[in-house]
């Protein structure tokens, strides 16, 4: 049976050939985490990564930095002294694939259908209003300091599209464009961008294929064609070590490990950190009775042995300091990292009052695992050492589609969560961990609970000196790490395999690999 | 009294028949008010799971602004009572229409019609290559019982059913394509590749239909390794119950007779053996086929095999409630069709069963 079987294989490949790729095409293999290539609606990491090559931005960034902004389609900017006021000027030799040139009116479009068509993204454009005093300028105006902008306006989806292609088949930037825009599917078919690529075909479970923009208006493609495919975690490993792929995208730290030498690995952070918080909504239940007393977190803050934890991570993770990542203005040293302190844990708890008390922990339970790193497994050596000092806990993981929402709507007792960044720069930490902004919230933690981090944090996101950013990022992580509900775990390596036939490989916290970048070795 | 339409007593009639085509349309419209009936379970039993499609749908931030949500619950009518949302898709179903996929935002119909037919190819591949085998290996096994052929089949056909389907795809990949290099690896084409014009959506017929014999030999080649795999287990039970029934109808008095006859052996196997014993090894078949089209997520996963096993996780993991819908209407479909096949056939092949009827 086995030898019939084996003749039927050699004898059907051995026509169609091994599956390498052409002499110009790249090939890259991911999990997808995609829905769609309409930069309005689409969030997700493959979604940004093909995005990234399809549309172009007004500012950029170069391989895998994410803290200096770079000419995109505008070859200029300025920002007025109290960061309400970004104007920007649009290269002039900036044209889209079709050879139309790209105008104001384009990037107005591009924004204002970003920000009402209500998709993922779409609160990227709050409190943000776009206008074009001419052709050629287009100015973002905020209520209030908003120094961010210019990192928001790399993301992806803040793509322009050819107003005049995208308004023919459907698309529209009116007001009520979450009910009447219908160039979805226009865009899942086809692009209308400036990137060095053009869509040629998109399918969300196999595969989507690029194309070289043969009228693009910068440095030309590498490739004549770049096929992103879906393929599991496993068998990226194995296509990387027989050198049948030409980039891997999700293989953890341990599954990068004896690749060959086929490939070579690009090594960064995650931008991911995972963390740990206890609720405090008081009345939630009996246990967030005292999950809400600051005993009770510093008990869990200091029970952690952070480096067991890192040991677990693998290769190239790092003790989260602080909960805004490793490259990030205002990054916490490794000095100032929460370390383990049993007796002062022990002695915490008892203080705490929670005694036998049961306290469940919430993760995503279902064999939930990102940069390689299992919520599960994660959550299993969070639980040991705080039994511990004493606390009785039990696990509640479950499936994401029901994990999530209780994480997210303030209904666990404790919850080991990751954040990622929406855009890079640190106020997307301030902005979501403070107490009554979003991740606060989830913890229970309501504005007016902590006046001094509150503070730092609107001082942060007013600031527009670097350095003093940068201080009052730091200063409001320190106070975090002191007396919030939010305790930072690790910061895992983020990998990419490439084969050596490629040059250009950089790992990226928003878009991971900077397909536009990528070229062959020869 | 009013007459009776000249529609409605042909109607009656047909129904009160006991030929094959009244007992055909009676099963017809007794799988209707099944299908119905299933979707009212899939239906509740989705609206019991904990957990918020919305959430499950929607990023960090875009699920704490309410302008968004707002816009996402309208869009797929989750705003509306849970009663009101079954009657919509009821109504909507009854022309025909599945919703739309909260996960790939289109019509759950054009899902289907994408992935039903990638996993038909390989359900289709492996019920061909575990009947072929199951009932030549359950007839040696029963003809040589007890000795050594006999032995050999039964340890192979108890480790088919015993391994699980998801280890032996790991396995078969690791061996036929990265140590021996005999498959091409993952997916339906290789990367890039054209599909054919689409007529039955199962790339190996499209391309035949095209004249595209390059596709079809690529096409084929992609999909052998899966259809293998999965014809795995199927081969391990059709095996077993073949050797049963062979072993069965070798006892009875006529078997005995026919080689007192001085039949050769051979036609005795097949005329008197083989023939009745088909009867139930359909049966098998059948439910087989209909189990492979439904349990073929693990082998796609392993393959990046874009079927309806895929799309059944990914609608159940974003609680994608109009695609899991979907696909349980598309399987609830098949287990039926393939029943009343299964009663065709009996219907055919025993005439006994005619003749009770009569």
């Amino acid at each position: 049976m086995g030898i019939v079987f084996s003749f039927a294989l050699v004898s059907t490949v051995a026509v169609s050939g091994p599956v390498s790729a052409a002499a110009k095409t790249l090939t890259v293999e991911t999990v997808f985490q995609l829905t769609s290539t309409d930069p309005a609606r689409s969030f997700e990491q493959t979604g940004n990564m093909i995005n990234r090559a399809l549309y172009e931005t007004l500012l950029t960034y170069k391989g895998g930095d994410a803290a200096t902004p770079v000419p995109g389609v505008a070859s200029k900017w300025k920002v007025n002294a109290n960061a309400t006021e970004f104007t920007f000027t649009i290269n002039p030799k900036a044209k889209f694939s079709d050879g139309t040139k790209i105008t104001s009116a384009d990037v107005v479009f591009s924004l204002n259908r970003l920000k009402n068509v209500k998709g993922n993204p779409s609160s990227l454009m709050n409190g943000i209003t776009v206008s074009a005093p001419n052709a050629g300028t287009v100015v973002l105006t905020t209520a209030a300091p908003t120094p961010q902008v210019l990192a928001i306006v790399t993301s992806p989806a803040l793509g322009i599209l050819n107003s005049k292609v995208v308004k023919a088949n459907g698309g529209t930037d009116a007001a009520d464009a979450k009910d009447t825009d219908k160039a979805l599917d226009f865009l899942k078919s086809q692009s209308a961008g400036s990137g060095p690529y053009t869509l040629k075909s998109f399918n969300l479970t196999t595969e989507v294929v690029l194309v070289k923009n043969t009228k693009y208006w910068g440095a030309a493609a590498g490739y004549d064609q770049i096929v992103v495919r879906n393929v599991p975690v496993n068998v990226q490993r194995l296509n990387a070590i027989k050198g049948t792929s030409s980039i891997a995208v999700d293989l953890s730290p341990d599954q990068a490990e004896g690749l060959g030498s086929k490939v070579y690995v690009v090594e960064g952070k995650a931008s991911n950190v995972f963390f740990i918080y206890l609720s405090q909504n008081k009345d939630f239940s009996d246990a967030t009775k005292f999950t809400s007393n600051a005993k009770c977190v510093e008990a869990v803050r200091y029970a952690i042995n952070y480096n067991k934890i890192v040991r677990y991570a693998g290769r190239g993770a790092v003790q989260a300091p602080g909960i805004i990542p490793s490259f990030f203005s205002g990054s916490l040293k490794a000095k100032d990292a929460i370390k383990q302190d049993t007796a002062r844990a022990k002695t915490a708890f008892d203080a705490c009052g929670i005694g036998t008390t049961p306290v469940s922990i919430g993760f995503w339970g279902d064999g939930g695992a990102v940069n390689g790193l299992s919520f599960a497994s994660l959550t299993a050596l969070v639980d040991e050492d705080l039994r511990a000092v004493g606390f009785k806990t039990k696990l509640a993981g479950a499936p994401i589609a029901v994990s999530l929402p209780l994480y997210r709507e303030n209904k666990e007792e404790m919850g080991l969560w990751l954040w990622g960044p929406d855009w890079p720069d640190s106020t997307n930490d301030t902005e979501s961990f403070s107490p009554g902004t979003k991740v606060g919230l989830r913890m229970g933690w309501n504005a007016g609970s902590d006046s001094v981090i509150e503070e730092l944090r609107a001082r942060a996101s007013t600031e527009t000196n670097p350095k003093k950013r940068a201080a009052l990022f730091r200063d409001w992580q320190l106070e975090m790490n002191k007396r919030s509900p939010l305790i930072p775990l690790v910061q895992p390596a983020a990998i990419v395999v490439s084969n050596k036939s490629v040059v250009g490989t950089s790992d990226h916290p928003i878009w991971k690999v900077n397909l536009a970048e990528v070229r062959p070795a020869n | 009294m009013k007459p009776v339409p000249a529609k409605v007593s042909v109607f009656r009639k047909i129904l009160r028949g006991t030929g094959l085509f009244p007992f055909i349309v009676k099963r017809v419209l007794t799988s209707i008010l099944l299908i119905f009936g299933m979707t009212f379970i899939a239906f509740s039993i989705t609206q019991l799971v904990p957990g918020d499609p919305v959430a499950a749908n929607l990023g960090q931030s875009a699920y704490s602004d309410p302008e968004i949500v707002a816009a996402f619950e309208k869009e797929f009518g989750l705003d509306q009572p849970v009663p009101v949302q079954y009657l919509r898709y009821i109504q909507k179903l009854s022309q025909g229409n599945l919703g739309i996929s909260l996960s790939s935002k289109r019509p759950v119909n054009e899902d289907l019609k994408e992935y039903f037919p990638a996993t038909l190819e390989i359900a289709l591949i492996a019920v061909v290559i575990a009947m072929i085998l199951g009932l030549l290996l359950g007839t040696i096994s029963a003809i040589t019982r007890d000795r050594l052929p006999d032995q050999i089949i039964r340890v192979v056909s108890l480790t088919g059913v015993s391994m699980p389907t998801f280890w032996t795809a790991l396995v078969f990949f690791y061996v036929f394509f990265f140590l021996l290099g005999w498959s091409p690896g993952t997916g339906r084409l290789d990367p890039g590749s054209e599909p054919p014009p689409q007529v039955t959506g199962m790339f190996t017929i499209d391309a035949l239909i095209n004249g595209d014999f390059a596709t079809f030999k690529q096409a084929f080649s992609y999909l052998l390794l899966p259809a293998i795999v999965l014809a795995i287990y199927a081969l391990g039970v059709l095996t077993r119950f073949t050797r049963a029934s062979v072993l069965e109808i070798l006892g009875n008095d006529y078997v005995r007779t026919a080689r007192a006859k001085g039949l050769p052996e051979l036609t005795v196997i097949r005329r008197h053996v083989l023939r009745p014993a088909l009867l139930a090894i359909i049966t098998v078949a059948g439910v087989a086929f209909a189990s492979l089209m439904a349990g073929s997520v693990l082998v796609e996963n392993v393959f990046s095999w874009p079927g309806l096993g895929q799309y059944a996780y990914r609608a159940a993991v974003g609680l994608d409630l109009p695609g899991i819908m979907g696909v349980s209407m598309v399987v609830a479909t098949v287990y039926i069709t393939m029943n009343l096949i299964v009663d065709i056939l009996y219907r055919v092949i025993d005439p006994q069963l005619r003749k009770a009827e009569q």
